[in-house]
């Protein structure tokens, strides 16, 4: 969907085709605001819910806020979000708010970890304030389904999130990148799939130098 | 020129020995180093018998990123004849570490691995694997 065609086209939410709607990808969402929750929430039978932002001009597309997100389908099951440079604690918090998702896959391809390690989202990037004011959800998802994380910057910015959940991940299929060169990604892939051995059927790695 | 490979003393393994429900397992490689596929597939446990294993080799990265030339290598080309050279001792020795597991591991198991790479390199990467027919060659036509 393409976000602004979207809304010129049908200009009142309440009688679009946005309740019927199972599966939504949003590609280039460069202009969400809070003035758009209205309308997202009307997709509220969403079960597979996309978004794209990585063909983008801008290298990093950190300032989106994925507030306007927050839990708009409680029938979401599965969310995949690919992304150039999004900070990954962005993408857990949302992904905490739709209690039956079963399926995470989550690609950012941009941030480097040396933008991590020295400071360069904190420096740049304000965070998303907003969220401070939205209480925690009440349920916790449990994912039961596939987990696929790659992650340029290293697992590390995700998994320990996920671990925090405390049993909550039960995922049948993993699906993890690492870097060779970065030893922790191994750790972490291990870490991930110690907390999957009574599911977990299918175990996919991509390891490579470079990610 | 070599190609790039995992130093002799980095530990790249995964222990999957405890994950009983494991069916299937799939290693995407971005360089033809094959070291962390071997020491994830020695912690294969007795439980794991047909367990499905996929190897694929990313193998545009690791060949660009080492200037071998890519027509030469991609299209397996008459007049690039010796792979093995290319490869260089260390990796050769760990791909034919890799064949032997592969015997062992058909004869322990019952498992049938498939390799997603050059056809013609798998005979000289894992002869053995490859004279007793225990390898599927789901190969791509590079």
């Amino acid at each position: 969907m393409h976000l602004k065609s979207w809304k010129d086209t049908f200009l009142d939410p309440a009688t679009s085709p946005a309740q019927y709607t199972k599966t939504l990808s949003i590609k280039y969402p460069y202009h969400f605001t809070m003035q758009d929750v209205g309308w997202i929430r009307t997709f509220a039978s969403v079960r597979r819910f996309k978004m794209d932002s990585s063909r983008s001009f801008d290298t990093r597309d950190t300032h989106i806020s994925l507030i306007p997100l927050y839990a708009f389908s409680p029938a979401l099951e599965s969310l995949h979000i690919v992304s150039r440079g999004m900070f990954s604690s962005r993408i857990s918090k949302l992904a905490l708010t739709f209690p039956l998702l079963h399926s995470l896959e989550v690609d950012i391809r941009g941030i480097s970890r040396e933008d991590y390690d020295y400071g360069w989202y904190d420096a740049n990037c304000p965070s998303d304030d907003g969220s401070k004011t939205i209480p925690p959800p009440l349920i916790l998802p449990v994912l039961t389904g596939t987990l696929k994380l790659s992650i340029r910057g290293g697992l590390v910015l995700m998994v320990p999130m996920l671990l925090s959940l405390d049993g909550n991940i039960r995922a049948r299929r993993l699906d993890l990148g690492c870097r060779g060169d970065n030893p922790e990604d191994v750790k972490w892939t291990q870490a991930i799939l110690e907390e999957c051995l009574p599911t977990v059927e299918t175990l996919g790695v991509y390891l490579s130098a470079t990610l | 020129m070599q190609l790039t490979c995992f130093p002799a003393h980095t530990h790249v393994r995964l222990d999957i020995s405890r994950a009983r429900n494991l069916k299937k397992l799939e290693f995407r490689c971005g360089e033809p180093d094959v070291k962390w596929v071997i020491e994830t597939l020695q912690t294969v446990a007795p439980e794991h018998e047909n367990l499905q294993i996929l190897v694929f080799i990313s193998h545009d990265s690791a060949i660009h990123r080492n200037k071998l030339t890519p027509l030469h290598v991609l299209r397996n080309r008459p007049y690039y004849t010796n792979f093995v050279d290319a490869l260089g001792a260390t990796l050769h020795e760990r791909w034919l570490d890799l064949d032997r597991l592969f015997v062992q591991l058909s004869e322990s198991h019952s498992i049938r691995p498939k390799i997603l790479w050059g056809e013609k390199w798998m005979e000289q990467l894992l002869p053995e694997a490859m004279k007793v027919g225990i390898v599927d060659k789901a190969a791509v036509r590079l």
